[in-house]
């Protein structure tokens, strides 16, 4: 059978009713890889929708379907196919549009790019909570000023999380020393928290159960608002700065 | 459930997000992150498949449902965050070397989540290389691994050869579409790999795990 379109720039095959190739113009053996059987040259997760959408003598017009390259890359590719009265078909291939093809793999780079800032977002906002941790711990420093007073100076706000991590390393380098006397300076706080206060509360019905005297220090008109909404004053010494505390 | 499946990938096609989120609302009747996914947007985009399969939307449709299918996905997770403390299990998440589909891989990252492990949702289509770098630097317990067509296979198995002999030796959790058809645990590293073939069985094993079991070879 001579080949009526030999030269069309479209992929042409013609093909039996079994599918198999009979014969194919140059532009087919450019654009996709070689084979005895249509299956061949359709990527093989693309079979079933050929095997259940191309019967004989069954005129198809746009059967979207993957097809392999030469180097069996992927293409996406529209089918065209209308059989004659010998029993055989002609099979059309068009390649999909390349600029649908450009929008979609653009779009691909974005939400890549995408998720891939989102993914630095999250590394960064770790770091900045190591951070926060390693702040708080730095802000309420335990300092023994003489063999039986230690100084803790509290800096920044006082919040829920605060008070919660100063309690667990205060109260272990408390512990450990000798001292019995603890200076709690409220000079460089800002901002205090009730809950963060009843954090504080614990902390400090934990030393005096330790055995420590508690004494505070430098607290601000606005701090005392707060302070006097709990009642658990009563075995502490306040004084109104370090330098009478001390 | 079908009819929802086939009424919410109507939807999905139309490419109309806020009407996807109304129906998701008025169809399931509590908010149960398995019943959405497992048993609606799952057989939803399978759905969708089969009408690419029989040529009735084309690949521009598939691409926009999915995309509504991601968002709502999105929205849903960031609507139950929760404020539960991280456990120290950590989970690295991805998608096979040339595979770009990414849903169900999402779907088990909030799982994982929903379990209070620390994530690491590294997408689709990621080089082996890459994914042994990040492995050796993050150190993860549990790496969960996804591909969805046939022939990926091969680059999947040498995957778990590769990633299975890392210092750490984690788990290699097998997901997607592929799972059921592999018999991993058989080959390359055995006692490390499990399969697991729906987000139930991911669900369940994470129970397990929760309540003190060992993360290797709960189920396999």
């Amino acid at each position: 059978m001579s080949f009526p379109n030999a030269s069309l720039p479209l992929p042409v095959y013609a093909i039996n009713k079994d599918l198999e190739i009979l014969q194919l113009n140059q532009a087919a053996i450019n654009s996709f890889t070689t084979g005895t059987s249509l299956f061949d040259i359709i990527d093989s997760e693309s079979h079933p929708k050929l095997r259940n959408n191309v019967q004989p003598f069954k005129t198809i017009e746009a059967l979207e379907i993957n097809a392999l390259s030469p180097t069996s890359e992927i293409l996406l590719v529209d089918l065209y196919i209308s059989w004659t009265e010998e029993k055989t078909a002609e099979v059309v291939f068009v390649k999909k549009d390349q600029s649908y093809i450009n929008v979609s793999s653009q779009l691909n780079r974005l939400s890549n790019r995408l998720a891939e800032t989102n993914f630095e977002l999250l590394e960064a906002k770790e770091t900045a909570e190591t951070l926060l941790q390693e702040n708080i711990i730095l802000s309420s420093p335990f300092i023994e000023i003489t063999e039986n007073l230690a100084l803790i100076p509290i800096f920044g706000e006082l919040n829920v999380e605060k008070s919660a991590t100063i309690a667990t390393t205060i109260t272990k380098r408390a512990y450990n020393s000798n001292v019995e006397t603890i200076i709690i300076d409220f000079t460089a706080v800002r901002h205090i928290e009730q809950c963060g206060l009843t954090g504080l509360e614990k902390l400090v019905s934990m030393l005096q159960l330790l055995g420590f005297t508690i004494i505070v220090s430098g607290l601000h008109p606005t701090h005392v608002k707060e302070w006097i909404k709990l009642d658990f004053s009563k075995d502490i010494k306040f004084v109104k700065s370090l330098k009478s505390a001390v | 459930m079908i009819d929802h499946s086939i009424k919410l990938s109507k939807i999905f096609l139309s490419g109309d997000e806020q009407a996807s989120k109304s129906y998701i609302e008025e169809t399931l009747s509590n908010n149960n992150r398995l019943l959405l996914y497992e048993d609606l947007l799952t057989p939803t985009m399978i759905h969708i498949g089969k009408l690419w399969e029989c040529n009735e939307i084309s690949v521009a449709d598939e691409h926009l449902a999915t995309a509504v299918c991601d968002y709502v996905i999105s929205d849903y997770e960031f609507r139950m965050v929760s404020s539960k403390p991280f456990n120290h299990k950590k989970v690295m998440l991805f998608g096979a070397e040339g595979e770009e589909h990414y849903i169900g891989l999402k779907m088990a990252a909030a799982v994982f989540k929903e379990f209070s492990w620390t994530v690491r949702y590294l997408g689709p289509n990621l080089p082996l290389q890459h994914a042994e770098t990040a492995v050796n630097a993050w150190k993860p317990d549990v790496i969960a691994m996804t591909a969805a067509l046939s022939y990926r296979l091969p680059k999947l198995k040498e995957s778990v050869k590769v990633l299975a002999n890392t210092e750490h030796a984690p788990t290699i959790i097998i997901g997607g579409r592929i799972a059921p058809h592999v018999m991993f645990d058989m080959e390359a590293a055995p006692e490390q790999v499990i399969v697991m073939p729906t987000l139930r069985r991911l669900h369940d094993w994470l129970e397990h795990a929760s309540k003190g079991a060992d993360t290797k070879n709960v189920v396999s």
